[in-house]
């Protein structure tokens, strides 16, 4: 049976990689830094590792520690990280330091001879099923791949401290800022969301896209020119294969024309409006619903409509 | 034969494809068309590129290229629904190579070099069109000074380009083949009134009536040797014919291309409109004009650089091209149905941008005129 | 500074076709730079312009697809100095551990860096990680997720930008840096770096030239399917009109 290991830099993390630890089997042990236990207790962890925390470090900072409790404790082994940034910067760091298989942004993962996890591949044109064959395994989770276990306050576990050792190498942190245009929103747990793309003219128009966001109890996601070109909006709403992945119920995309690499984000969701001008435009290849028009005079008219 | 293109050559192509789908969507030329207005982004982008360089000697900043490589380079632009009939900066930098002096030579270059053509072409008046020997804007000298009169009209681009080459006639030369000089003018210069005309197509370019009184010019605005304008043009004329052969190409296929796809996606009476014979057999039909398009254009480029002579080929090719292209562009119309009548469709814009192809730069018949006479001379023994 | 731009040839994506039993068919499409590996050289050629004397070579490790002399001219045109070229069978659908490895030990045998430049990860596999084993391997500071590079005596200074934060990181040469896409928009080559492009170097080595090891990959590639598309209504409207407008809403309504 193997090893499970969790890791996150971010602490709502947790849950949902907890819950992807235990669908793997055995014991579960969370790897924390700080000493607050008792969250990863109650999503299912059965052994909580606590790393001295210390506000100067980087996270990357970390990966000798991380390896040195995962070698101690044996093989076969697996570690979860949550696939951010800072996440997939450590689980390739510990790749290299614990001889390990990595895989990135796994929608899905499985135990058995070799830890298996698939994870899109080509732009979301397909999805790679690749195995793990080394003793350890390291994955990152992509968000929203495993629903987290209900929360259980009562649940308990051991505690184990583990002490620091230095990385060999260290990078100098000079300023840590928060970053500008940025949100906390999760639009990949949205319920409804409404999607805005290229269509768009200019910023400022943004409100009319709100206006029927808010009329619909909707969050506002786009495609990935109005995120990373225009900065029109916050990267986390972005919506494809290198954005979010959504499980809404209700997508409406608007002035998007749906290429693969947005499609892939947005095909969770149960149903999908699209408004475009094209009616050749792909999107409707992907739609529930479709209406050929201008977003310009349909959007404040769905509003008007839906506001009655 | 070889028809393969070159490494350097599918790169440069795709360079130009990769610029003007990032940088000028159809929207952009739409607009520019909407409102009458020169696309000088495009221009500058072509400039930077270092498209609007092409064939121009490395000694001068240019990039050494064959002519098959320039008419490829143009022929590009215009599939991607460019106005590739803005595109004659390498010409101007030819011209004065061939007959211009140092200043006017690096005056030329410097324009081109950001993309901008740097002068326009003054020929054509109100009596002397297809017939050049009428032209009447003279040019006298009084004090040391030369002083224009005259009116010019159509002239492309007058109101865009910084400078203007006019063709002037001595009023007291005595033979007709020798009395005309070519004059370089700033077209901003005291005494010159420039007038735009209304056009149904070229709305991304100015063409303009040019009234010249008394505009007074140095000596040393002569470009080349008094008395031989149109010696001077003639051979560049030859190039100028089969540049507008591939003004033409360029946007047949662009028209061609997106009827084609059209005809996947249109559905009436329950079917694709291109499962239906009739459609087949019109873009069969424009297939083949493009091939021979393209044929045509390729073998006089390549005539060209191999040094053989372009006198009849140029002619021939200019007219099959202008003519055909107009044809391919109003089949790709067809096919659209009322779509392709709109302006939200780019093939309506092409379709009044082809038409002047087969007016401008010497019509059809003068086409016909001057290949007819050599080919019934080849044969007169 | 001695920088070394690391890239990958991958086939284009508008020629894979999904063949029925869901794998794809990649045999039309031609190779082509992957999307942000152009970024990685961008930026790579952007910090030589601003640093005198410095010289950029682009690497890449693969199999028959780098013998494209079309691709080679291409990422030539880009800005790099010279081109570096392993290729091997060994390396045929290599993955990112192996990749790493082979990219470690060409960069062995180039010889001296000062810094290596990765893309956030290929428009193939998207594994986002060969950069980060490239430094590890090489045992020196490495770190992903940059947008911006200012170089350094000795150093260079980059933004990283995470989720929510952006950090300044002091990074002491040599390093290896993975940029995100939006650290720059890649330049179009002009028709000038086109045609010099032919006249720049091009090294090509075997796996056995630059003496490195490709066996035991640790993980392996089982398959690759497209998914099964989701089945969707596809009730098209055409036209903007009030009543159509109001079907469209009535259709919304019964969702919510
Ligand atoms: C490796 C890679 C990864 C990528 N990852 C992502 C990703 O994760 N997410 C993502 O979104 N993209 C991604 N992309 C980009 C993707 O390929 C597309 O370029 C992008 O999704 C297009 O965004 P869009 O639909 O907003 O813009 P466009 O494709 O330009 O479409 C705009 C649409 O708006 C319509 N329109 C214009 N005006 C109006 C109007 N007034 N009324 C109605 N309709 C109008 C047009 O008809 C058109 O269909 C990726 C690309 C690559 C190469
Ligand atoms: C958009 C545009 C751009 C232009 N740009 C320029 C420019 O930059 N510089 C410039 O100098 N001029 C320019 N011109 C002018 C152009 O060169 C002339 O329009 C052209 O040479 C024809 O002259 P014309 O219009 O006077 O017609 P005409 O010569 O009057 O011809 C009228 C008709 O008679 C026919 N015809 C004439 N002679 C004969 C003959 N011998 N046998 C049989 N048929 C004959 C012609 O083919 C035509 O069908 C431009 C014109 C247009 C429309």
């Amino acid at each position: 049976m193997s090893k499970i290991w969790v890791f996150s830099d971010m602490a709502s993390r947790y849950p949902e990689l907890l819950a992807a630890a235990a669908s793997l089997g055995g014991d579960v042990n969370a790897l924390v830094i700080g000493t607050d236990s008792a969250k990863a207790f109650s999503y299912g962890a059965t052994t909580v590792t606590q790393l001295p925390a210390d506000e100067s470090r980087m996270i990357e900072d970390y990966v000798p520690t991380i390896a040195k409790c995962v070698t101690a404790s044996g093989t076969p082994a697996v570690v979860l990280i949550s696939a951010t940034k800072r996440g997939k910067a450590v689980a390739a760091k510990l790749g290299i330091a614990l001889n390990a298989g990595v895989i990135n942004d796994a929608s899905s993962v499985k135990g058995g001879d070799g830890v298996t996890a698939t994870h899109m591949v080509f732009g979301g044109l397909a999805v790679g099923t690749e195995t793990v064959k080394s003793a350890v395994a390291v994955i990152t989770m992509g968000s929203g791949a495993f629903e987290p276990l209900p929360e259980d306050a009562a649940r308990k576990g051991d505690v184990v401290t583990a002490d620091f050792v230095p990385p060999p190498v260290s990078i100098k942190c000079l300023e840590r800022r928060a970053k500008q245009n940025s949100s906390s929103v999760d639009i990949g747990k949205a319920r409804r969301i409404v999607s805005i793309g290229r269509g768009l003219k200019a910023q400022e128009d943004l409100a009319m896209v709100r206006d029927l966001a808010s009329a619909l109890d909707a969050e506002v996601g786009c495609s990935r020119p109005i995120a990373e070109g225009e900065n029109w909006l916050e990267r986390e709403r972005y919506v494809g294969v290198t954005g979010v992945q959504v499980k809404a119920d209700l997508y409406v995309a608007l002035g998007i024309s749906g290429q693969i690499q947005h499609m892939v984000g947005a095909n969770g969701a149960k149903t999908i409006f699209a408004v475009n001008k094209d009616k050749n435009a792909p999107i409707f290849q992907y739609a529930d619903f479709g209406l050929v028009g201008d977003i310009y005079k349909v959007v404040p008219a769905m509003t008007a409509l839906l506001r009655k | 034969m070889d028809f393969k293109l070159t490494e350097e050559q599918e790169l440069l192509l795709s360079s130009i494809r990769e610029m003007i789908t990032r940088n000028f969507p159809a929207d952009y030329f739409k607009k520019c068309d909407e409102e009458y207005r020169y696309p000088i982004e495009f221009m500058h982008a072509l400039g930077e590129n270092g498209i609007s360089m092409l064939g121009v000697p490395e000694e001068l900043g240019g990039i050494p290229a064959d002519l098959l490589t320039q008419m490829l380079a143009i022929e590009e632009v215009g599939r991607m629904g460019a106005p590739c009939f803005l595109m004659m900066g390498a010409h101007c930098v030819h011209n004065m190579i061939d007959f211009g002096n140092k200043e006017q030579l690096a005056k030329t270059v410097e324009a081109v070099a950001t993309g901008v053509p740097a002068y326009s072409l003054a020929i054509t008046e109100p009596q002397a069109g297809s017939d050049n020997n009428m032209l009447g804007t003279t040019y006298t000298r009084k004090n040391g000074k030369v002083y224009l009169n005259g009116q010019k009209t159509f002239i492309s681009g007058a109101a865009d380009y910084p400078y203007m080459i006019v063709v002037a006639r001595d009023p007291d030369g005595k033979d007709p083949k020798k009395c005309f000089s070519l004059w370089w003018v700033d077209p901003k210069s005291p005494g010159i009134r420039i007038n735009r005309l209304h056009k149904i197509g070229w709305r991304m370019v100015s063409n303009c009536e040019v009234f010249f009184d008394n505009v007074e010019i140095d000596e040393s605005a002569l470009i080349g040797q008094e008395g031989n304008g149109f010696v001077h043009l003639m051979r560049n004329f030859e190039i100028e014919r089969l540049t507008i052969a591939a003004y033409s190409l360029g946007p047949a296929e662009c028209a061609f291309e997106e009827a084609a796809r059209y005809t996947n996606q249109r559905v009436q009476f329950g079917k694709t409109i291109g499962s239906y014979q009739m459609i087949q057999d019109k873009l069969t039909q424009m297939a083949i004009k493009i091939e021979n398009m393209k044929n045509f254009v390729y073998k006089v480029a390549w005539q060209d650089d191999n040094k053989q002579s372009l006198r009849l080929s140029s002619a021939l090719c200019k007219l099959y091209c202008s003519q055909t292209a107009q044809e391919v562009i109003d089949d790709a119309m067809q096919i659209m149905g009322g779509v392709g009548y709109t302006e939200d469709c780019r093939i309506s814009r092409l379709w009044r941008d082809i038409r002047v192809s087969r007016i401008g730069g010497g019509t059809d018949q003068i086409m016909t005129y001057i290949a007819g006479r050599q080919i019934v001379k080849q044969y007169a023994s | 500074m001695n920088i070394v731009a690391c890239f990958k040839l991958v086939p284009e994506e508008q020629d894979i076709i999904v063949n029925g039993d869901r794998t794809l068919n990649l045999e039309k499409a031609t190779p082509k730079i992957s999307l942000y590996d152009l970024n990685a050289v961008e930026a790579a050629t952007e910090l030589a312009a601003a640093m005198p004397d410095s010289k950029v070579s682009a690497l890449s490790v693969g199999g028959k697809i780098l013998e494209n002399s079309k691709a080679r001219k291409d990422i030539l045109s880009r800005g790099p100095d010279a081109l570096y070229a392993v290729i091997d069978p060994a390396l045929e659908s290599a993955l990112p551990r192996e990749t790493a490895a082979a990219l470690a030990a060409a960069v062995g045998k180039i010889g001296s860096y000062d810094l290596i430049i990765c893309g956030e990860g290929s428009g193939d596999l998207y594994a986002q990680q060969v950069g980060l084993l490239l430094g590890s391997l090489l045992s020196v500071p490495v770190i992903n997720e940059v947008s911006k590079i200012t170089a350094g005596d000795g150093k260079v200074t980059v933004e990283r930008t995470l989720e929510t934060e952006v950090e300044v990181l002091e990074v002491p040469l040599p390093a290896v840096v993975c940029v995100t896409a939006d650290i720059n928009t890649p330049k179009i080559p002009s028709m000038k770096a086109i045609l010099a492009a032919g006249k720049k170097p091009i090294t090509v080595w075997s796996v056995t030239d630059i003496g490195a090891s490709t066996g035991g990959a640790p993980v392996v590639m089982q398959s690759i399917l497209a998914p099964a598309q989701a089945d969707r209504k596809k009730v098209i409207v055409e036209g903007d009109s009030d009543d159509k407008v109001a079907a469209f809403v009535e259709s919304l309504r019964k969702v919510l």
